[in-house]
């Protein structure tokens, strides 16, 4: 197990390194560099000079050879700086994580509701094949792959918050009152409730998907006759014997939404006014704040990197014959 | 003697010749895949419905919209659905119908570029790195995967960033990241066919390598890569949409459906010009729909190992 461990991280090595070359790649594609932005109003009102910028150049090290940048960025970010915003000059790290933990709330809170609903409800289509409500749910499942989340998000607020009233229409929690714990968790829930949910909707449906063709296969299997041959009770040959099982390409699946699951945050954020990074981000591309960009494009990628190594090890733990392969 | 209707053409010409039948009825793989695609209801609407899309959206345009759509009258601006706009005015003074069937053409042709890009880059990669495999299937795997990490929307908005906004950069864009899935399935299905006896034959006879590709491996892989390219023709009409919601993709005044869903953000337009928001959504999502229905239907009737009778 620990072999396998080890040889996952390995693995994740050359694509950390590749990641970080192409986010260093984009950073030399976009237009201009710290000192030009640095000195953009000195440049424009001309008391900046050209040996002006060259000096600074040379003091920032920019006028060094790319690989030589690149290292010089790479020990830069060892030590988690990632250079500051053009304008305000506040540190990327700083803005970056201090808006991290509402989106990762967010996607975790989507990735919560679509296991809730999502596996049972797939177990539930796998033994109930063509009933009203295996349809019903299928049909669920391509209504929610085909209908864009921006879509979803303007209906359901639409409908719930301004039709209905029964949530807030976007924000984290409601401005000017303070609550005590139980207060405050709930609010914070309300507010949380729709643009999770609708972000959760297009994981339920592949989730739901895959559950249910998953049992399909597994139920057939050789070993469930066996199990009811034995003389076992249905719910134990279901959770004991096919779910297990069956939850294998499920745990799959998960790990290959969390990408997804980040670039919906960024449109629900931005619809929910949600301060997470998704709104940060969105700022940042519209004032052209390129070390911001870079920032985020980074972290993003590495979260899913690490995410993929625990979707792998959870597959290992739950699959033994992964482990030695 | 009865013969079973998905019996293979030499069995069949063997059955009736036994028989004494005259004519003998042989189905080639495309009819007969045809023949299961039209037994899904949904798959065959879904068709019509595309196609009536397509028709009205590219040819037909400027008969069923005469209306410029970005012809703007601050006289007009957000009227309700009348007799003189369809589907009612903008903020300030378009007419929505026109903006939805103009918009349509650019949403789907954007789509279709998109797709072709994608589709060519995975399975040019996918079939190097499986058939040649070695250093090469290394070296592409690394960099899919590489590429995969990055969020598809994240490191798209980055390179709208870089590149500027608009029609052909969210073209080029969308199709130079989406090709990761394509090649990992291309990969694993040239994988799976090479070990296969017939194209050991095929090496052995002495057919250049390029050839074997060509002609013997690539038809047994087309089934899953149509399937795929169906379904990446809806994912890439969803990103474009996306894109162009935030801003990044098409730009006013050229109307997409994405960026008329822009317009509705303020929770007072959202409710009181449901005209505005409704439509791009509903044709979105009803598009999207329709593909991915085709996409299922394709997917039953290509898919040899299926029985059905």
């Amino acid at each position: 197990m620990n072999r396998y461990i080890l040889r996952r991280i390995f693995q994740a090595i050359p694509v950390l390194i590749g990641i970080t070359i192409i986010t260093f790649t984009f950073t030399e594609l976009a237009p201009g560099d710290a000192v030009s932005s640095m000195l953009l109003s000195q440049q424009e009102s001309g008391l900046a000079g050209e040996l002006d910028t060259a000096t600074l150049r040379a003091q920032y090290g920019l006028d060094q050879p790319p690989p030589v940048r690149y290292l010089q960025w790479m020990s830069g970010l060892a030590q988690g700086n990632m250079g500051v915003r053009i304008r305000s000059r506040v540190p990327v790290a700083e803005e970056i994580g201090r808006r991290l933990p509402a989106t990762i709330q967010l996607m975790l809170a989507a990735l919560t509701i679509s296991i809730v609903l999502g596996i049972p409800f797939g177990i539930y289509s796998a033994l109930r094949q063509y009933s009203r409500l295996d349809y019903f749910l299928t049909t669920f499942v391509f209504i929610g792959i085909s209908v864009p989340g921006f879509f979803a998000a303007i209906a359901v607020i639409y409908l719930f918050a301004v039709k209905l009233g029964w949530f807030p229409t976007s924000g984290y929690s409601t401005p000017g009152q303070t609550f005590g714990f139980w207060g405050g968790l709930w609010d914070q829930v309300h507010h949380l409730a729709l643009p999770a949910l609708v972000l959760g909707i297009e994981s339920t449906a592949s989730v739901m998907r895959y559950t249910r063709s998953s049992m399909l296969e597994v139920i057939k299997l050789d070993y469930m006759v066996t199990a009811r041959s034995k003389g076992l009770g249905q719910q134990t040959i279901i959770i004991r014997h096919a779910l297990r099982n069956a939850l294998l390409p499920v745990i799959t699946i998960l790990g290959l939404r969390l990408p997804s699951l980040f670039g919906g945050a960024i449109i629900i954020e931005n619809i929910f006014n949600w301060p997470g990074m998704g709104i940060l981000y969105l700022d940042g591309v519209s004032t052209r704040d390129y070390p911001l960009i870079m920032g985020m494009v980074l972290i993003s990628a590495l979260l899913i990197v690490v995410s993929n190594l625990f979707t792998d090890l959870a597959y290992a733990v739950v699959d033994p014959r992964i482990r030695y392969e | 003697m009865s013969v079973q209707a998905n019996a293979s053409s030499g069995e069949l010409r063997a059955a009736s010749l036994l028989s004494g039948q005259k004519k003998v009825q042989i189905q080639s793989p495309g009819r007969r895949a045809f023949t299961r695609f039209l037994r899904h209801k949904l798959a065959v609407g879904s068709t019509l419905f595309i196609i009536v899309v397509i028709l009205g959206v590219f040819p037909l345009a400027s008969v069923i919209a005469p209306i410029s759509p970005v012809r703007t009258s601050l006289r007009e601006v957000r009227q309700p659905p009348s007799a003189a706009h369809i589907l009612g005015t903008d903020l300030i003074g378009r007419d929505v119908w026109s903006r939805l069937i103009y918009g349509g053409r650019v949403s789907i042709a954007v789509g279709l570029a998109a797709v072709t890009i994608f589709m060519s880059i995975g399975t040019l990669l996918g079939s190097i790195a499986g058939y040649y495999g070695g250093k090469f299937d290394i070296v592409i795997m690394r960099i899919t995967d590489t590429v995969m990490a990055f969020p598809v929307l994240v490191i798209l908005i980055s390179i709208v960033a870089i590149i500027g906004p608009g029609i052909f950069n969210a073209m080029m864009a969308i199709g130079l990241i989406s090709w990761t899935g394509i090649a990992r399935l291309v990969r694993g299905q040239i994988l799976s066919v090479r070990a296969m006896d017939f194209i050991l034959a095929a090496e052995a006879v002495g057919i250049p390598q390029g050839r074997i590709l060509r002609r013997h491996i690539l038809p047994s892989v087309m089934a899953p890569i149509i399937v795929a390219g169906s379904f990446g023709i809806a994912g890439a009409i969803l990103t474009e949409a996306g894109l162009s919601f935030l801003g990044l993709g098409v730009q006013i005044p050229t109307p997409s459906w994405g960026n008329m869903l822009n317009e509705a953000q303020s929770i007072e337009l959202i409710e009181s010009f449901p005209w505005l928001w409704l439509p791009p959504g509903l044709m979105i999502s009803l598009c999207v729909l329709a593909i991915n229905f085709i996409g299922d239907g394709l997917r039953d009737a290509l898919d040899p190992r299926m029985n059905l009778n």
